[in-house]
């Protein structure tokens, strides 16, 4: 039972520091895995969760360690402002001018074809500039949002970077 | 009780060189990488055992290591491998750790590169 309190209180640790749900999984897997071969090579099994701290060390440094080596594995959560600041201010205008220049390209096309009439429609313009912002705005917001999850960043992340920052 | 630090400051740096060493020369398990670190260093260097973990994942992530689920000894665990980009970091690292290794040494034996300038 010591074993499972070790665990226990690793798991709690790694919650605390807010590790990605599936890291938290595999790094309690593999210590659980750790443990019960240690357990059964040495006689430490009887001698509690001291022992293990010792041998392993303890729950809270080593969620703490966890938390380090997470936080320099991605760029994005090294270079935070950099990823989702930075990064989207600079890329929605870009995308949206090439999107619209694009458009614009095949549009002169379009002129001078049967279909040229669709480029002085107004309705036409509207979709035209609609979809030039909403496509590059979806596409942003998905890239950045698989990244941030990739990072095992919450949502609200900023919020609680800046308080960190404060404290 | 004295609680092993994981990762002793002047530590930095070789639990990881080990790692890709002892791995680039078979795939292990984490329970099966340590007793491995313990036998090559004759038992020198001690560490929490756990502290090894959190390196694994961060050299996954990188893609310096390849991690898989495989069954070993009736149980199913985590098996590491090192990839091609692993074994050029390992490399790098190995060259890195010997002029360090050299320069520590030749400063620990009296030489001196060059004599700072004494002020008159």
């Amino acid at each position: 039972m010591n074993a499972q309190r070790w665990l226990l209180e690793l798991r709690a640790e790694l919650v605390r520091r807010k590790l990605p749900p599936l890291y938290v999984e595999r790094m309690v897997g593999e210590m659980e895995d750790h443990i019960v071969q240690l357990q059964k090579e040495t006689v430490m099994g009887s001698k509690g969760s001291d022992r293990l701290s010792e041998q392993l060390g303890s729950p809270r440094q080593l969620a703490h360690d966890a938390r380090r080596e997470l936080d320099g594995s991605y760029f994005a959560r090294r270079h935070p402002l950099l990823v989702f600041l930075a990064m989207p201010t600079l890329l929605l205008p870009l995308l949206t001018a090439l999107l619209l220049l694009s458009f614009t390209f095949v549009g002169s096309w379009f002129v001078g074809t049967s279909l040229g009439y669709l480029n002085s429609s107004q309705g036409f313009c509207f979709a035209l500039w609609g979809f030039a912002f909403i496509v590059p705005t979806t596409l942003l917001a998905l890239a950045f949002g698989r990244s941030a999850r990739r990072a095992g960043l919450h949502w609200c992340w900023p919020l609680a970077r800046i308080s960190h920052h404060v404290d | 009780m004295a609680i092993r630090k994981t990762n002793p400051a002047f530590l930095n740096g070789v639990p990881e060189l080990l790692l890709l060493e002892l791995l680039s020369r078979r795939p292990m398990y984490g329970y099966e990488l340590v007793q491995s670190i313990k036998l090559a260093t004759g038992g020198t260097l001690e560490f929490g055992e756990g502290c090894i973990y959190p390196i694994l994942h961060r050299l996954e992530t990188q893609g310096v290591l390849a991690a898989a689920r495989e069954v070993v000894g009736g149980r199913e665990r985590v098996v590491y491998r090192v990839t091609p980009r692993g074994k050029k970091q390992l490399a790098e690292s190995v060259s890195a750790w010997q002029r360090i290794v050299g320069a520590v040494n030749h400063a620990l034996q009296g030489g001196e590169r060059e004599r700072p300038a004494l002020a008159s």
